[in-house]
């Protein structure tokens, strides 16, 4: 691993602020994680976002992983979360985040991609989906990611 | 900004020492100035004012502190966690699968 620190203390300091902004808006946790992935990455999301919470099949949660060296991006929304940021809400976000990242931008990417989901997501218990207690899901194993 | 700080300090003593010379002759008939003279001045100040931007510019690099990651480069980099990392949540938890579980995925 390479010495020093892969962002700046400043750039750090936006993508904490974005995370504070989206999760303070829509009352859903949100981590980030950037780094390499080994295998799936979809399956290696999910098993992160598994441990972040008490228990996932009721509680929401957002992790996005981002591996720059293999160059993809993965947004996981636990069921409850994705009562409320929908795959397609997810994709859009995603799409947006890879634009920048296309362009160089990595941090720039991050912060407006959360804030979309923090958008998609609504203001925090006010959504009707928000308020009703979650129910045990009957999903399939898996998600239907569009990518 | 230290480019013209880098010119002024390598002009002034050079017009300095030269105002300061014994014989400049009158005010009229001022003595011509040497070969040596006129590249001194004209190309060695314009020539010595590169040479310390260049120095300074180099110098400002190597103080830039350690290396960030640059889009498009591999990945060498300890993983960078925002938010809450799963080994600071209370309780050990066990990875497992999240049935029903959503978002979507993107690469560049």
């Amino acid at each position: 691993m390479a010495t020093g620190e892969a962002f700046s203390p400043e750039q750090l300091e936006r993508l904490d602020r974005a995370l504070e902004q989206a999760e303070k808006h829509s009352g859903i946790p949100f981590t980030l994680r950037v780094g390499a992935v080994r295998g799936d990455i979809r399956l290696a999301a999910e098993r992160t976002l598994s441990t972040l919470v008490g228990d996932p099949a009721r509680d929401p949660a957002v992790l996005i992983v981002v591996s720059p060296g293999q160059r993809v991006v993965r947004i996981s929304t636990t069921p409850a979360a994705r009562k409320r940021i929908s795959n397609t809400a997810s994709s859009l976000a995603s799409l947006a985040m890879t634009s920048s990242f296309s362009l160089g931008d990595l941090v720039g990417g991050l912060t407006s991609g959360i804030r979309q989901l923090a958008e998609a997501a609504g203001p925090a218990a006010t959504t009707p989906a928000a308020l009703r207690p979650a129910a045990p899901t009957a999903a399939p194993a898996g998600s239907p990611a569009p990518h | 900004m230290l480019t013209v700080a880098g010119l002024a300090m390598f002009t002034v003593p050079v017009f300095a020492a030269t105002a300061s010379a014994a014989e400049i002759g009158t005010k009229y008939n001022p003595d011509p100035l040497t070969v040596l003279q006129t590249w001194g001045i004209y190309g060695g100040t314009i020539a010595g004012g590169f040479l310390i931007a260049i120095l300074l510019a180099a110098w400002s690099g190597r103080r830039s502190g350690p290396t960030r990651y640059r889009p498009g480069q591999a990945w060498e980099h300890d993983d960078v966690w925002v938010g809450k990392r799963p080994e600071e949540i209370e309780g050990a938890r066990e990875e497992k699968a999240v049935p029903g579980a959503g978002g979507a995925s993107g690469n560049w």
